[in-house]
């Protein structure tokens, strides 16, 4: 008789007809921390340099050299640091813990290669001398290596350790910056801030090794991800974009200041956008609390419904506990969010002009704008985050693309206009920002089951990509070399 | 006339009583062209027919269970009408849909079953059918069933349909639809011609799969009878091989007046002309089958190996090739430990006709049949045979209420081992038994059972519906 009966058996087994999600739990929660840890330590080197009486055009060109060397770096490692954090989170679910240190070792070299070239160029003509330009080639390696750990730190949940490297770092740049300026020299400044970083690096570098196994090998499979989670490092580069176009845009504007040609800031912006991003650290401190302790806990419940045989009333009632907290953590954050940026914009604004770094009217202006551009952006980052964590990649990027063009046009448009608009760019392309994720997460929720299960890719990929195929010729040549 | 012929797993693919048939038909309508419309289960089998075909083949198209029908072009937002959102839902729910409406949807290339698969619509319908039926079941486990089961069928509704006057299925299930398909974009007659019962078949196979998630084995036979339903209520006429197949397509919905009995036939000059079988101090038992579980040679090999332990001058020569290569390596095993020797012999494909002048009679233990085609050719050889009753197998062997011939072999219960052994025995044991149900057999078939008079039916059904 005919008939293929039989044969359904063989199709329903094939993998990738009913290829299944894996678990995501580590969102990207990393680009703050590096911020913070620069502007503590800037903080720190302005409060030595008027110590240590040096001239102010002194006093911001080594302010420029550090700065200069932080966002070079920062721009390097967020090419990686999403998709270091998911390779990092799928190493971690599938236990192969053997593969990630040789990828920190993979990684950091790929960033030196492609940064320090660059970098090179620049302060060849930018530096006064050639320990300056040493010095700040060996800082910027120093954070590419301390940035691309605290990606992998924080992926084993690691902050306390992380919190202790911020702790030596300062203090021992302090330390050593405090015996610097009875030298002289006025690299010496410079040199303990290398040698804070340095201590940090190898602080890191240990906990790694400890944690880690290693074979002292290096790895690019890393690299492959690339293929599959392009959105994912586009993330990063668009939210990179949109926090600092408008610092950056600004020191080439009219109230920019060039330090010796090639070093430009505008510390009348900088210093109120640095203290006014400190504000943010309340909702991003809270949002990483509330995920572990409340959050995730329902989400693993739900996710776990999905791969078992939780029934659609199961279902049901687990996403309604799940979404009840998510939204009562969003209420959380949004209201601690909202007295902090109160708190910051009246009481800060006082507080700051008895600290004595020239704190006046126009850099008030620019504090209270920029405290609710941070406030929104804090906010709206928190959605941003969680649309992340429900792994919805493709609309997260398209809102940090808006983001970033937002912040980058409206910013320049603002450099031709009364500069008392400053900051109003970065201000609309928060909003922006937060209007969107807070919409997309909530059209998202609203479908979650459908997310979850229903959108579920039904055929495997099978196309290899264009990292992969690059990495496969690398292994070829190997093998044949050997 | 262009006559589309739909087959599903079966000829040109493989050999087998429905291969057979289909071959020496084809061969047989020379006034007529045919397309084949063939369905295989794996793109791994495309061009490797085991048939030449006929010169009135004029076009193959082959379609695959496991080939994926991609979107041609960028992908763009589904927008469903009612109506279309409706079907999908009936579909959902294995419970007659407008199978018009869907094949609108899939041809037009509307919506690609990747697509509709994953699509919010599809998922809707999923969690109705949850909230609806299945409530205390695991929503992945009803989700992922659907789409397996939805995912084969919706690329075989997406395939490019090939012209034709009329067509022509020869089973239900995947094949049947692919027809109704044809007739309803093309506005042509349909016709239905089962060997057996499908569905019934894919029941009882499911029923005992391993591969089915025990819960979801309801959802699975469900849509089995969605498929035979979807052709039974278009086609213009529904043939069957006999009376009580025709009874069950009628049980199973297809309206009476449509039903129609053709049974089989053979070339039976070819086969009666052939010696009986000359002394050589065996008796020799034939099994002209294929080495699958339908075929339960299992049961063949226990009920053999028990008579051979009372009978020490049977041998049975089991003549077909290997349809499933495991279950073929577990009945070598089988026989293997049974340390039978030279009286148990698997011949493989032989010319059936030549390899029957050894054989005294033949037997088939099927579990499922429909009229097979190596009973017939057995009795118009005058050998008797010992089958189970299963298909059309006791009214070959015993004859119609309107038959008074008499018997032409023995007809014992499905997996019967003893019955099997009781009646084998009888024949090895009465040579006069033998040779008096071989002349009963060869007489039955020459009244009923000649290839003449079936083609002769076919081509006035074919008058009939094209008018």
């Amino acid at each position: 008789m005919a008939g293929i009966g039989f044969e359904l058996r063989k199709i329903y087994n094939q993998e990738g007809i009913l290829s299944k999600q894996r678990a995501y739990a580590y969102a990207g929660i990393v680009y703050m921390g590096p911020m913070l840890l620069g502007m503590m330590l800037t903080v720190g080197v302005v409060l030595l340099s008027v110590w240590a009486r040096f001239s102010i055009s002194e006093r911001d060109y080594l302010l420029s050299t550090l700065t200069y060397s932080m966002i070079f770096s920062l721009l390097i490692t967020t090419l990686f640091s999403q998709i270091i954090t998911r390779f990092v989170a799928d190493s971690l679910f599938e236990n192969k813990l053997d593969q990630i240190l040789p990828s920190y070792y993979g990684s950091s070299a790929l960033m030196l290669v492609l940064g320090v070239p660059i970098y090179l160029l620049y302060l060849f003509f930018a530096s006064r001398n050639f320990g300056e330009g040493l010095l700040c080639i060996i800082l910027f390696g120093e954070l590419c290596l301390v940035w691309n750990g605290i990606t992998y730190l924080t992926a084993i949940k690691y902050y306390r350790k992380i919190i202790q490297g911020f702790v030596i770092a300062i203090l021992l740049t302090m330390t050593l910056g405090s015996v610097s300026i009875f030298i002289g020299d006025s690299n010496a400044l410079l040199f303990s801030v290398c040698v804070g970083y340095g201590a940090m690096l190898f602080w890191m570098l240990q906990l790694m090794q400890d944690y880690f196994p290693s074979a002292g090998t290096i790895s690019f499979e890393f690299l492959k991800l690339f293929d599959q989670f392009g959105d994912l490092a586009k993330v990063g580069i668009y939210l990179f974009v949109g926090l600092f176009a408008h610092i950056v845009l600004n020191w080439f504007g009219p109230i920019g200041r060039s330090q010796n040609g090639f070093f430009h800031t505008a510390p009348v912006y900088d210093v109120p956008a640095m203290l006014a991003f400190l504000s943010t650290l309340v909702s991003t401190l809270n949002f990483i609390m509330s995920v572990e302790i409340s959050f995730y806990p329902r989400f693993r419940t739900y996710f776990d419904l999905f791969n078992h045989e939780g029934s659609i009333g199961d279902i049901q009632q687990a996403e309604q506990r799940l979404l009840d907290v998510l939204a009562n953590e969003l209420k959380y954050v949004f209201w601690k969010q909202l007295l902090a940026t109160i708190f910051f914009m009246f009481v800060g604004g006082v507080l700051l002009t008895y600290v004595p770094i020239g704190f006046n009217n126009q850099m008030n202006g620019y504090f209270l704008t920029l405290c609710l551009a941070y406030g929104i952006f804090a906010i709206g980052n928190v959605y941003l985050l969680m649309l992340l964590y429900f792994a919805d990649y493709a609309n997260t990027k398209k809102i940090a693309r808006i983001f970033a063009m937002l912040s980058v046009i409206l910013s320049l448009v603002l450099q031709f206009l009364d500069t008392t608009f400053l900051g109003y760019g970065f201000l609309i392309a928060s909003l922006v920002l937060f209007l969107m994720s807070s919409r997309q997460l909530s059209d998202y929720t609203s479908d979650l089951q459908y997310h979850f299960l229903g959108s579920q890719k039904l055929v495997a990929r099978t196309s290899v990509g264009w990292f992969e195929k690059k990495l496969q010729l690398l292994e070829k040549d190997e093998r044949h070399e050997s | 006339m262009r006559i589309c012929l739909v087959l599903e797993g079966s000829y040109p693919y493989v050999h087998g009583g429905v291969s057979t048939w289909m071959h020496q038909y084809i061969t047989e309508m020379r006034e007529h062209e045919f397309v084949l419309w063939i369905i295989g289960a794996n793109q791994e089998q495309s061009g490797k027919y085991v048939y030449d075909l006929p010169d009135n083949v004029i076009e193959v198209q082959e379609v695959f269970l496991d080939q994926v029908v991609e979107r041609v072009g960028p992908t763009v937002p589904i927008h469903l009408s009612d109506r279309e959102q409706e079907a999908i839902r009936q579909l959902v729910f294995c419970d007659q849909p407008d199978w018009s409406v869907l094949f609108d949807l899939f041809q037009t290339g509307k919506i690609s079953p990747i697509e509709f698969l994953s699509s919010k619509e599809f998922f809707i319908a999923i969690q109705d059918l949850c909230a609806n039926e299945f409530g205390q079941f695991s929503m992945a486990n009803v989700f992922h069933t659907i789409r397996s089961i939805l995912f084969p069928l919706l690329n075989l509704l997406s395939s490019p349909i090939p012209k034709a006057d009329l067509y022509h299925s020869i089973s239900t299930g995947y094949g049947g639809i692919l027809a109704t398909m044809g007739s309803d974009r093309h506005s042509t007659p349909l016709i239905l011609t089962e060997h057996g019962i499908y569905t019934r078949e894919r029941e009882e196979e499911l029923l005992r799969a391993q591969w089915v998630l025990p819960t979801m084995r309801g959802l699975w036979i469900r849509f089995f009878y969605l498929l035979s339903d979807a052709i039974y209520q278009r086609a213009d006429k529904v043939t069957s091989l006999f009376t009580n197949a025709k009874n069950i397509q009628i049980e199973m919905g297809c309206s009476q007046e449509r039903c129609v009995v053709i049974p089989n036939g053979i070339d039976y000059e070819k086969f009666t002309k052939l010696p009986l079988k000359s002394e050589n101090g065996w008796v020799d038992i034939g099994a002209v089958v294929r080495l699958a579980p339908i075929k339960d040679i299992k049961t063949m090999l226990y009920a053999f190996y028990e008579l051979a332990l009372q009978r020490p001058n049977v041998r049975l020569h089991i003549l077909g090739g290997v349809d499933d290569p495991d279950y073929a390596q577990e009945c070598y095993q089988l026989a293997e430990k049974m340390q039978l020797g030279d009286r148990l012999i698997f011949a493989g494909r032989v010319m059936v006709q030549e390899y029957l002048k050894q054989i005294d009679f033949t037997l088939l233990t099927s579990l499922s049949e429909g009229l097979p085609l190596s009973v017939l050719e057995s009795m118009a050889a005058r050998r008797p045979c010992v089958t189970t009753d299963v298909g059309c197998c006791r009214e070959l062997l015993e004859g119609k209420c309107d038959d008074d011939l008499g018997r032409a072999g023995l007809c014992v219960p499905p997996t019967a081992v003893n019955e099997l052994v009781e009646a084998m025995k009888q024949l090895v044991d009465q040579e006069n038994l033998r040779i008096k149900m071989g002349q009963v057999a060869a007489e039955r078939v020459a009244h009923t059972y000649r290839f003449s008079q079936m083609i002769h039916q076919y081509r006035s059904l074919y008058k009939g519906v094209v008018g």
